[in-house]
């Protein structure tokens, strides 16, 4: 903090000062830069109202348009009426593109049937008792039958003549 | 275009008006205030709106200086120059602070 005299300037190589302790009323300051060529500027004015106590401003802020612009629709008064609870915008999160995440497929849990413990029942076999084993009788293999489609017609033999003896 | 003379109106049915300058009367340099009234169809008046314009100087370097426009009694402030050039390509090294008194 700088304490001002009136009149006489106080110099800083920073482009910022504190003011405090001015009574209530307007006040000008003044500003002259230095550039490194040791070039003065004109000076700049401003005028700072010091209140005794800081009433908050009735008329809401004006936007000011920018020339050229867009129309700006003028500030309406509030609307005085009962109170209302904010209306509170939906809150929409930010849409995040990315590659969809393909996980394994998990088959959906099925659950646990608790009970008693039921071996599986299996068919009985009804009938005689087939051994694996196949006993054959002692002797030649005979070959193995040819299949029916495989083998070449057997001609006719001609039928024998039955030698009766005469009585 | 027109040609402004201080504390001389200009009435225009348009909304948009350029500040011709007079080469051999141009602009002084620094803080240039320019207030502007609109009349509705019924005649009323608006309240005064207005903007600063910073005319800066071609040779020596532009002071500008910005604060609170309404403070608190007691209650500090900051006044900044931060807004200073220099269109010479200088650099501003010093800034020169002082209170001219109360405002009348």
């Amino acid at each position: 903090m700088v304490a001002f005299t009136i009149g006489r300037p106080v110099t800083t190589d920073v482009p910022g000062i504190e003011v405090d302790g001015l009574p209530a009323g307007s006040h000008r300051f003044q500003l002259v830069v230095v550039d490194d060529d040791g070039m003065r500027s004109q000076p700049d004015q401003i005028v700072v109202l010091v209140r005794d106590r800081v009433l908050t401003p009735i008329d809401p802020p004006i936007v000011r348009p920018p020339i050229g612009g867009p129309a700006v629709d003028p500030v309406q008064p509030p609307v005085t009426g009962p109170v209302i609870g904010p209306v509170r915008p939906p809150v929409t999160g930010p849409v995040i593109a990315g590659p969809v995440i393909a996980g394994p497929v998990v088959s959906p849990v099925r659950p646990v049937v608790t009970g008693p413990v039921v071996s599986p029942v299996r068919p009985v076999v009804a009938g005689p008792l087939v051994s694996p084993l196949v006993v054959r009788a002692a002797g030649p293999v005979p070959p193995p039958p040819k299949p029916a489609s495989a083998e070449a017609p057997t001609p006719a033999k001609p039928a024998r003549k039955s030698k009766r003896r005469k009585p | 275009m027109a040609e402004f003379v201080i504390g001389t109106d200009i009435s225009t049915a348009e909304a948009v008006i350029e500040v011709t300058v007079n080469p051999d009367k141009p602009l002084p340099v620094g803080r240039q205030i320019f207030r502007l009234i609109v009349v509705d169809d019924s005649g009323n008046e608006s309240k005064p709106d207005q903007i600063v314009v910073i005319v800066a100087d071609q040779g020596a370097p532009t002071a500008v200086l910005a604060g609170p426009q309404t403070v608190a009694s007691g209650a500090s402030f900051k006044l900044s120059g931060e807004r200073s050039f220099d269109v010479g390509g200088g650099k501003v090294v010093k800034y020169l602070w002082t209170y001219v008194g109360p405002a009348t």
